[in-house]
């Protein structure tokens, strides 16, 4: 987005077309962003609408000393996620967590998700960082200079953790491994958020 | 966006060249996790209504930025009020008066205040300094906004004319002028109040000419001259002056 800093400076000082700008040039890679989190059209929507709403709220508290306005933005959607799934299951296990969010599936993420007893063994050790790095490069095609900024790493850790996860989902699942990954996807936010730090 | 399997499968060989062993594996894996990509699109109403949202919001949040806070819409009508009677209200009222002083204290005061603005004055005189002559001048000038007031008449046979009660707070003179100049000089009055004086004219006023009887500070000398000793203004900055009825 070119001169993306002005746009956000006018923004912060309450430029209606400004905000628009960066609201057409956000949306739909925020979209995507929560779907693959929450594989519910609905869901994803509310989570959408509530980044979008926060980050207004929030547009004057941000300025380019704190990092780039994308990984800004990306890191408040990444906490809405993580408060839906608080919010909706605030005490639950870590094993519990499994089940959020089925109630949102259609039926063919449920078809979908019918082999995620074989892959349960295999998300006990795969750090959500490296879940998360596969869908950015793999499906949203960015590169690892731009998911490093996102996820506040370097592009060296970024590449290295991809590199981990292809030779670990050779390993464990051998011809399967495609599908493996998309049931991964498919698998509620918290799973992988427990394992870390977001 | 469409990722570039080969970078991908690139990307994945530089960091861990062993597997390059399985290549072809290795693509096809990376291509068809590619092609599973669930295909997301945003709905268009959702689209748009959430931008009216967010435009809402940030109307509103700039409404509220604009507004006054309540104590404020309150407070300001009654601080401009209340600034705006002061301006209207009539000057001479709001500028502090100076306290007449006793008639013993004015005369016990005037002779060494005379002594003292009479020294100034020719010490002034004896320099032929300009800056002794400014603080002189400075010393003797009227007080701005005066409250010095003075009542004068003619006497009944129209040779006089009566103070009936004078009060300065320097010390001045009653001058009366017709059209043609002064006609008549009271002495010089001291600080203080002083009651029934009388000014004699050198002739009879005459009948259905002005007179105008004006109080002058005198400039310190003590002697009364139409250059020197100004005319004294009252706080709306006019004469303290009054015309003569005959």
């Amino acid at each position: 987005m070119e001169n993306e800093a002005d746009i956000v400076l006018r923004a912060q000082a309450g430029d209606s077309e400004a905000v628009g700008l960066l609201y057409d040039h956000y949306l739909d890679p925020i979209y995507r962003f929560i779907y693959y989190k929450v594989f519910s059209q609905e869901v994803a929507e509310d989570l959408t609408s509530d980044t979008f709403l926060k980050a207004l709220r929030q547009l004057g508290s941000y300025h380019s000393g704190k990092g780039r306005f994308n990984s800004w933005l990306y890191r408040i959607a990444r906490n809405t996620v993580v408060d839906y799934y608080r919010t909706k299951k605030e005490h639950a296990p870590i094993d519990d967590i499994f089940d959020l969010g089925q109630d949102d599936r259609t039926p063919e993420q449920i078809d979908t998700l019918a082999s995620l007893a074989r892959i349960e063994e295999y998300l006990q050790t795969l750090p959500a960082r490296q879940r998360e790095i596969i869908t950015l490069r793999v499906w949203e095609g960015k590169s690892f200079a731009e998911i490093a900024t996102l996820l506040d790493g370097t592009e060296a850790s970024m590449k290295m953790a991809f590199s981990r996860s292809i030779r670990e989902l050779r390993r464990v699942c051998g011809d399967s491994a495609p599908i493996l990954l998309l049931v991964l996807a498919a698998l509620p936010f918290p799973i992988y958020s427990y394992y870390m730090h977001i | 966006m469409k990722p570039d399997i080969d970078i991908i499968v690139k990307d994945i060989l530089a960091e861990d060249p062993e597997l390059g062993l399985e290549v072809s594996a290795l693509r096809a894996l990376v291509s068809e996790l590619a092609e599973k990509r669930p295909d997301v699109t945003v709905d268009a109403t959702f689209r748009n209504e959430l931008r009216t949202k967010l435009l809402h919001e940030l109307y509103v949040r700039k409404e509220k930025r604009t507004r006054l806070p309540w104590w404020l819409i309150y407070t300001v009508p009654v601080g401009v009020t209340a600034m705006l009677l002061i301006m209207v209200r009539p000057t001479a009222t709001v500028v502090p008066t100076m306290p007449a002083p006793t008639s013993t204290e004015s005369f016990d005061a005037a002779p060494a205040m005379l002594e003292m603005e009479r020294g100034a004055s020719k010490r002034s005189a004896e320099m032929g300094d300009a800056a002794a002559s400014a603080d002189a001048s400075m010393m003797y000038e009227a007080p701005a906004g005066s409250a010095d007031f003075f009542t004068a008449a003619f006497t009944s046979d129209r040779m006089a004319v009566r103070l009936a009660y004078v009060s300065v707070s320097t010390p001045a003179f009653v001058v009366v002028t017709d059209a043609t100049g002064v006609v008549a000089t009271s002495d010089l009055l001291l600080p203080g109040e002083q009651t029934n004086l009388e000014l004699l004219l050198a002739k009879a006023a005459t009948p259905g000419a002005t007179y105008t009887a004006t109080l002058h500070y005198d400039n310190g000398d003590g002697v009364f001259n139409t250059v020197d000793d100004m005319p004294a203004l009252d706080a709306a900055g006019l004469t303290i002056s009054m015309t003569l009825m005959q």
